[in-house]
């Protein structure tokens, strides 16, 4: 094959990879709302102190 | 100042420090289903690339909720993903797709989103919105949330007075939740005990 083929079947092989790369972050990036149990079984939510946050909507 | 908005809206909302770095995005909204509290965000990376990162959001360390971003003091904000290590419910703890159910089995429908209410002390999960099972019913429907939720495997649970304080649009929701529940803070009057006109 000539080098221009090779240059071409390279940027296609690139092209696909690229693709399947995204298509798996695009999956592992997909968030929704979950439900935890916290830790300490106390029905406070774990992390959470209390704190406001400064500003709102 | 009370706020009630959709938990699934701040997905994939950029979240940027006071310096001005965008430096993640909103990947999961995540809440205690015993008290409803908001405990905070899992998050993406940017860049189209990016995956999850190691990092997470506590509620407590933003700084503000805005339409547009959320924001946060510095990177220090951060914690790490120990933050969130409490067990997930059924079905990896994702609510959204899940049945509602009631104490005397009537299926409401399926959980569109989680309504929050964003207050000065605290914000809490106060409401589902559902696509009811009643096709006969509109699309959408608001139910409001008892102060201690109870979920269990893929369906969560609401007391049967859930069903009068069901609501079409989020305009007077808040006032719906604050009536609900008060009414199950209140010892039920039994039939034979209500005074006769």
């Amino acid at each position: 094959m000539d080098l221009w083929q090779w240059a071409v079947v390279f940027l296609g092989v690139l092209i696909l990879l690229a693709a399947v790369v995204y298509g798996i972050q695009a999956r592992r990036r997909r968030g929704s709302v979950v439900a935890q149990r916290s830790r300490s079984g106390s029905g406070s939510s774990g992390p959470r102190g209390g704190g406001a946050p400064g500003g709102q909507l | 100042m009370s706020v009630l908005l959709r938990a699934a809206d701040l997905l994939k909302r950029p979240v940027v420090t006071l310096a001005g770095d965008d430096v993640a995005q909103i990947k999961d909204v995540i809440y205690s289903s015993g008290s409803g509290e908001l405990a905070g965000f899992t998050l993406n990376g940017r860049g189209i690339f990016a995956g999850p990162l190691k990092q997470t959001l506590p509620w407590s360390n933003v700084h503000g909720l805005g339409p547009a971003a959320v924001m946060i003091r510095d990177l220090d904000s951060l914690a790490d993903r120990q933050a969130f290590d409490g067990e997930l419910e059924g079905a990896g703890g994702v609510v959204i797709g899940s049945m509602v159910l009631t104490h005397s089995g009537r299926n409401l429908g399926v959980v569109t989103d989680v309504i929050l209410d964003v207050r000065e002390k605290s914000t809490d999960a106060v409401g589902y919105e559902i696509e009811p099972s009643d096709k006969t019913a509109p699309r959408r429907q608001f139910v409001p949330l008892p102060d201690t939720l109870s979920v269990s495997g893929e369906a969560l649970i609401l007391p049967d007075t859930a069903l009068e304080f069901i609501r079409d649009d989020l305009a007077g929701f808040g006032a719906a939740v604050d009536e609900f529940r008060s009414r199950l803070g209140r010892p039920e009057a039994h039939p034979s005990e209500e005074p006769t006109p």
